[in-house]
């Protein structure tokens, strides 16, 4: 009867039990899932072990049919599965710290757990500060082809994807329900996006729906999937602090960016750089670390090809950011032919406009 | 006895004549009014009564039958005193029936038989000039107003005892003199000037561009950074009224009663200021009598709305069909009006609730999702139709200290005046009057780009990726900064200028 059943669809049926991962891999280390599968009726030992709903649960599915059944909804969401018979399984997240799952559902390109990934992560009630650093790190490491990885949460989550969505990056999202149900509703857009153009994954089968423990659970996910972990912004008692409990658990690197110690976001980052997490300013302190300075695939720097005027104002910008204002002044020129000429530097990726009609040089490579 | 009094009514801002038919009989002394009065038509029973007997006349003792003709329009306002009491006068031969003949009369009385105020007198006057009516009557606190039409013998008199002599043997008064109004228009005063605004070199370019073209601009910035005070001194170098567009803002103006008695014209750019707390209704306008409201009020001026996300939603959102028609219609259960609102929205607000995001010299706390929920108070299809959105960020002290005058704001104006004239005579015999009511076949008529214009656009758009809307209002802006410049063509630098005022479609506020 096993004999019909690959190790995949067992330990789909054993992932149905709705038994965390722990108790799960603790079953494995007495048993193979083909014994489990055996055993199951008969065993009240084992039965025990797992608990009358899970053990229940266990019985109802255990039928080839039936598991059939239950991977066409895994199909019908656009979702597959990758379990640890799977060579594919990735060896970073298939380590006793981590606490593998033995069934990863995924959305998206499964090239990507391959990658050099690294986890960019905070606080959901981030500050314009933290928003800011999100983008910097996670949009300048896809540069570097580095795989951007975080738990598509509103705040520093979400403007990691987003960033490294918008500069043609590779990122994966761990997401702390099912596929099916991607949480938080309001960034079902950037889900879809993340699984066309990156990698969404999830140990929860997809119809759960999120639930209080399944969020701390899916960060030890976020950091084993990473050979670094960058906490942007987290305050006191923030979430993102297990995952760098989970991160030093496992041996990953743990990063994090140093914020204002007068602002209460950052207290929980600027405690871990005093128990001795690096601090990242940019990407290049990560870079070092993994050895990736070569790696960085540069599109060559079109010289810039500048008429006089516009020479005049590129230079003046050289030194500082202006405003038009400032920039009138200094230059002499009418306020419709500065504008005009910043206009062109703009073209030609020179100069950037920032808030406050101000004019800053575009940064060059 | 029968008698028939000429007069007027309104509907919205358009006149319409009245005939008021009395007639007197045996019966128990009684007054009976037909022909759809409202209540301060049938209050005017008593007026006219003590008007009458303390003007030193008679009221008749007898069942009295008033009709407002035509009888089924629904008529309102207090200015059918004066023509009923002539009526009755004449009714009861105290005045001789032949000579009210040919004249209309308008004017509410005062219990001692002076005439008062009226409000609406000067859309029933025009009315009454293309209808060729050759002698009114109206109150002589109406005289300014009533100086605003040519072509008619109007008497503007005190009181019912002097619209007897006049109407007897002439009484020795004579018809109000028609006003030059279009020299009245560049003698308004505004007070603020912009010469007194140290720095903001761009937000004032903006501001005479928005100016020019009579463009919607939005002012971005912090608390204190300027922003009111750059509002306040647009009237300076608003274009002079046209004598057209004095008079279709006057009428508005009348109906309202918002009209200053002393003046009694409105040559000046109205600057309507509506508080935040304003109800949706008194933008629009409405009520029982269907007013005009304050984007009515602002036709051919400025419409400013300080701190815009402090706005009630509902308040907001009925401004979008008046920016892209220039018209407002409101209905109400018995009747439809339709109020001239071709006005042109200045708006400023803080980028984030405590208003420093983006300051220089300021923090902001806020985090971005409140900045996000803040800048979504303001819809997208009313940003959609703001021209300009600028940012404009707090000037330094030495700029506050520097003791040299700006340019005054007479100059600008000069400026302001030559561009708008060439877009009048552009759209000389269209019901536009500048570049800010073009529509897509005007764009394709009057804003035709260069090969170097088109590349720049098409480039600029696939930066900064622009929505198509954005598209027609830079082609707008670009074509008022051609005019400025009096240039025939819009030019590469044009558009330049016209997208670095297009704050809002950077990526930095997303």
């Amino acid at each position: 009867m096993t004999a019909a059943l690959t190790d995949d669809l067992l330990y789909f049926w054993l992932s149905l039990s709705a038994l965390n991962a722990q108790k799960l891999n603790k079953l494995l280390e007495n048993y193979s899932p083909a014994e489990l599968y055996d055993r199951v009726k008969s065993d009240s030992a084992l039965a025990d072990a797992v608990g009358a709903a899970a053990h229940k649960r266990l019985l109802d599915y255990r039928s080839p049919d039936c598991l059939e059944r239950m991977l066409d909804k895994v199909y019908k969401c656009g979702a597959n599965i990758l379990t640890l018979a799977d060579k594919r399984y990735p060896e970073r997240l298939n380590q006793a710290p981590v606490c593998p799952p033995p069934v990863l559902y995924y959305k998206g390109d499964i090239t990507l757990l391959d990658t050099v990934c690294v986890a960019v992560v905070g606080t959901r009630h981030s500050s314009v500060y933290g928003k800011e650093m999100a983008h910097r790190l996670a949009a300048d490491m896809c540069g570097y082809s580095v795989t951007v990885v975080s738990g598509m949460a509103t705040g520093i989550d979400a403007y990691a994807h987003t960033a490294a969505l918008e500069s043609g990056g590779k990122t994966i999202a761990v997401l702390g329900s099912g596929l099916g149900k991607p949480t938080p509703a309001s960034n079902t857009a950037l889900f879809n996006k993340i699984a066309e153009c990156g990698l969404a994954v999830s140990e929860y089968f997809v119809t759960v729906d999120a639930g209080k423990y399944t969020f701390p659970e899916r960060n030890r996910i976020i950091s084993g999937l990473s050979s670094a972990v960058i906490i942007v912004e987290a305050a006191k008692k923030s979430g993102a602090l297990i995952t760098a409990d989970r991160a030093v658990e496992q041996n990953r690197e743990l990063f994090a960016v140093p914020g204002n110690v007068t602002s209460p976001k950052s207290e929980g980052t600027n405690d871990l750089l005093k128990n001795g997490a690096r601090p990242v300013t940019c990407v290049k302190d990560v870079l070092a670390f993994l050895n990736l300075q070569a790696a960085k695939i540069l599109p060559a720097n079109k010289p810039l090809a500048l008429d006089i005027y516009e020479e005049k104002i590129y230079n003046l910008l050289q030194n500082e950011e202006l405003s038009v204002d400032a920039l009138v002044e200094s230059s002499g020129f009418s306020y419709k032919e500065v504008l005009g000429i910043l206009f062109s530097l703009e073209m030609k990726d020179a100069v950037t406009r920032l808030r406050n009609n101000t004019y800053a040089l575009e940064r060059r490579n | 006895m029968f008698s028939k009094i000429n007069s007027f009514g309104l509907n919205g801002i358009i006149g319409y004549g009245v005939y008021i038919e009395i007639d007197t009989g045996a019966g128990l002394p009684s007054i009976e009014m037909v022909g759809l009065p409202d209540a301060a038509i049938k209050e005017s029973r008593e007026r006219v009564r003590s008007a009458i007997k303390n003007g030193g006349f008679d009221f008749p003792h007898k069942k009295m039958t008033i009709n407002l003709a035509p009888a089924d329009t629904k008529k309102e306002g207090s200015f059918y005193d004066l023509p009923i009491a002539v009526g009755v006068l004449a009714s009861s031969n105290q005045l001789d029936p032949a000579l009210t003949r040919d004249t209309a009369f308008l004017g509410e009385l005062s219990l001692d038989g002076r005439l008062r105020h009226i409000r609406g007198l000067l859309p029933m006057l025009i009315w009454a000039r293309e209808n060729g009516c050759g002698r009114i009557v109206v109150p002589k606190s109406n005289e300014n107003e009533a100086s605003c039409v040519d072509g008619l013998e109007v008497y503007a008199l005190g009181s019912l005892r002097a619209v007897a002599e006049f109407l007897n043997d002439g009484g020795g008064f004579t018809p109000v003199k028609p006003k030059d109004f279009s020299r009245l228009a560049s003698q308004a005063d505004y007070g603020e000037d912009f010469k007194y605004v140290r720095g903001q070199g761009f937000a004032k370019r903006a501001m005479e561009v928005a100016a020019a073209g009579g463009h919607n601009i939005l002012l971005i910035g912090p608390p204190g950074g300027g922003k009111t005070m750059l509002a306040k001194c647009l009237p300076s170098i608003l274009p002079d009224m046209t004598a057209r567009e004095i008079l279709e803002t006057t009428k508005i103006h009348s109906v309202a009663g918002a009209l200053n008695t002393r003046e009694g014209i409105v040559a000046a750019r109205p600057f309507r200021t509506p508080h935040h707390t304003s109800s949706a209704i008194s933008m629009t306008g409405g009520g029982v009598n269907a007013k005009p409201g304050n984007v009515s009020l602002a036709h051919n001026g400025v419409l400013f709305l300080d701190e815009l996300p402090e706005y009630s939603r509902s308040c907001l959102e009925v401004l979008r069909q008046p920016l892209e028609d220039g018209v407002i219609t409101i209905s109400r259960a018995a009747r439809s009006v339709e109020y001239p609102a071709a006005f042109m929205l200045v708006a400023s607000m803080n980028p984030c609730p405590c208003g420093n995001f983006g300051s220089k010299t300021k923090e902001c706390v806020c985090t971005p999702a409140q900045i996000t929920k803040y800048l979504s108070r303001i819809s997208g299809p009313l940003l959609d139709r703001i021209d300009l959105h600028i940012e404009v960020d707090g000037v330094t002290y030495g700029e506050l200290a520097d003791k040299s005058e700006a340019e005054p704001s007479a100059k600008i104006k000069e400026r302001v005046n030559a561009a708008r004239k060439i877009q009048q005579e552009r759209f000389a015999n269209r019901n536009i009057t500048c570049n800010a009511g073009m529509n897509s076949k005007d764009l394709r008529d009057w804003c035709a780009l260069d090969s170097r214009g088109e590349d720049a656009l098409r480039r600029a758009f696939e930066k900064l990726g622009l929505s198509a809307r954005a598209h027609s209002r830079i082609l707008k802006v670009a074509r008022t900064i051609a005019d400025i410049a009096g240039e025939p063509d819009i030019g590469f630098e044009h558009l330049s200028e016209a997208i670095s005022y297009r704050s809002l479609d950077r990526s930095f506020w997303r």
